[in-house]
């Protein structure tokens, strides 16, 4: 079921070194000692990444306390998407990549035993994925206030609370093949150097997005070595009414 | 020449001073596994407890690593001549399904650091290539690496077909993850699981240490 289906095959995007060093877990301290690694890095991920995104909005049918539908046959079974998706008209599906080049050269250098330059490559190239991913939240967020409606926060399988095999949820109603991207048995994306998520949307929608705010507080992976808050704690419910105030 | 200096640049990552420190004292004719025991490898092993404790990070432990790394180029060829080979050898990578080799990366790192032997499979082995790989390689630590609950069964598959192929007591297996606990190091037999790379490597050479004891007590 394809209502809106849009490709962006050209996404600018910049690296910032703090964004790298943070990554890595430094809290904004620069190790200059790994400058010309980081440098030599940064040079080789612009050469060889190509952000690439596809989406597509789906009308929700029905919203329960439990699921939301979002086609005839599919049900995203999960109580916090239930809460999120409250009042929403519609789901942005969303994939992003950064290309499958960087991967390569990731396992190329790991390959040859430069373990550091491809742990670095790897900081950098989750920089741009998530600035990629960022650039088209923010895009569609726009879209979405010019049409008068409002956008809610991105769940994304493996975080915020949903399982991982909820990307084939997201798989099956988009071709996601367009960009290059496929959906693993194990429920990896390749290139891993991509992100999905479902995105409510809605005039009355209640829970809108703030793009300040990181989605880390909601993930339960305690020690992603990216997180860059703390995970607000195991209660739903206190999460969700905080989010609702 | 005073091998704590030595130590101290590692841990301080200074990499010039790492690098000539090593090549000095091999020209004063100091034996290359001395350079490598007693003052690199305390290096890497202070600057395991300080990532452990959060007083490094990711960073501060890879100029370390590259401070060792430079010192090594010097010592390997030596070590390699007199046919002094690492102790222990471990075999590193992500089990079949699993792409996210990183963290696996950044232990093989660090076990290098700690004077293993290591050969770095990378990503989505099976349990027949990891278990090729420690009899190629004559390894005595594996160690499986999983991001999801997808994949991390293929970590019982490796321990299950290292007892069906009777060589599960050759080896110590050792799983780390995302998604692995204790108790899921239990259930499934593995000798071990730590939430990161310093202080997996920690218990490892600890479980090595007790073995080699246990082994010279017999």
């Amino acid at each position: 079921m394809i209502n809106n289906l849009y490709e962006i095959i050209e996404i600018p995007f910049d690296i910032e070194e703090e964004d790298v060093w943070e990554v890595m877990g430094t809290k904004g301290r620069v190790v200059s000692e790994l400058q010309n690694e980081l440098t030599q890095a940064i040079n080789e991920v612009r050469e060889l990444s190509a952000p690439r995104a596809i989406y597509n909005n789906i009308p929700v049918e029905k919203i329960t306390s439990k699921e939301v539908h979002i086609s005839s046959s599919t049900v995203i079974q999960n109580k916090f998407a239930a809460h999120l998706f409250q009042g929403a008209r519609e789901a942005i599906l969303l994939v992003a990549t950064i290309g499958p080049r960087i991967d390569r050269r990731i396992s190329q250098l790991a390959k040859e035993g430069n373990n550091i330059e491809a742990i670095i490559m790897d900081a950098v190239g989750t920089v741009v994925s998530f600035n990629t991913f960022t650039y088209v939240l923010d895009l569609l967020q726009s879209d979405t206030i010019s049409r008068g409606w409002k956008m809610g926060t991105c769940l994304n399988p493996g975080q915020t609370y949903w399982d991982i095999t909820g990307q084939s949820i997201i798989f099956d109603l988009l071709p996601v093949k367009r960009i290059g991207v496929k959906l693993l048995e194990t429920s990896f994306m390749k290139p891993q150097k991509s992100q999905s998520g479902i995105i409510p949307i809605g005039n009355a929608l209640i829970i809108t997005r703030d793009p300040s705010e990181s989605s880390c507080k909601y993930c339960q992976a305690i020690r992603c070595p990216l997180r860059i808050e703390p995970f607000n704690g195991f209660n739903n419910n206190e999460i969700i009414a905080e989010r609702m105030h | 020449m005073d091998l704590n200096e030595l130590t101290n640049y590692v841990v301080e990552g200074k990499v010039v001073q790492a690098e000539s420190f090593t090549v000095e004292a091999l020209a004063e004719g100091m034996e290359p596994s001395d350079i490598l025991n007693n003052g690199l490898i305390p290096g890497m092993d202070i600057v395991g407890d300080k990532f452990q404790s959060r007083e490094y990070f990711m960073p501060e432990m890879l100029v370390s690593a590259k401070a060792m790394k430079q010192a090594m180029i010097h010592i390997k060829p030596l070590l390699a001549k007199s046919k002094e080979k690492a102790e222990l050898t471990a075999i590193c990578g992500t089990v079949v399904g699993d792409l996210h080799d990183i963290g696996v990366s950044l232990v093989a790192m660090m076990l290098e650091g700690a004077g293993f032997e290591v050969v770095l499979l990378g990503s989505d082995n099976t349990a027949d290539e990891f278990l090729s790989a420690m009899e190629k390689h004559e390894a005595q630590v594996l160690c499986l690496s999983a991001l999801l609950t997808t994949t991390i069964n293929g970590m019982a598959t490796v321990i299950d077909r290292a007892k069906e192929l009777e060589v599960r007591g050759k080896m110590k297996i050792y799983v780390g993850g995302a998604p692995v606990t204790d108790q899921f190091s239990d259930e499934i037999g593995a000798d071990g699981f730590k939430p990161d790379a310093a202080s997996a490597v920690k218990m490892i050479k600890e479980d090595m240490i007790t073995l080699q004891k246990n082994k010279s007590d017999d």
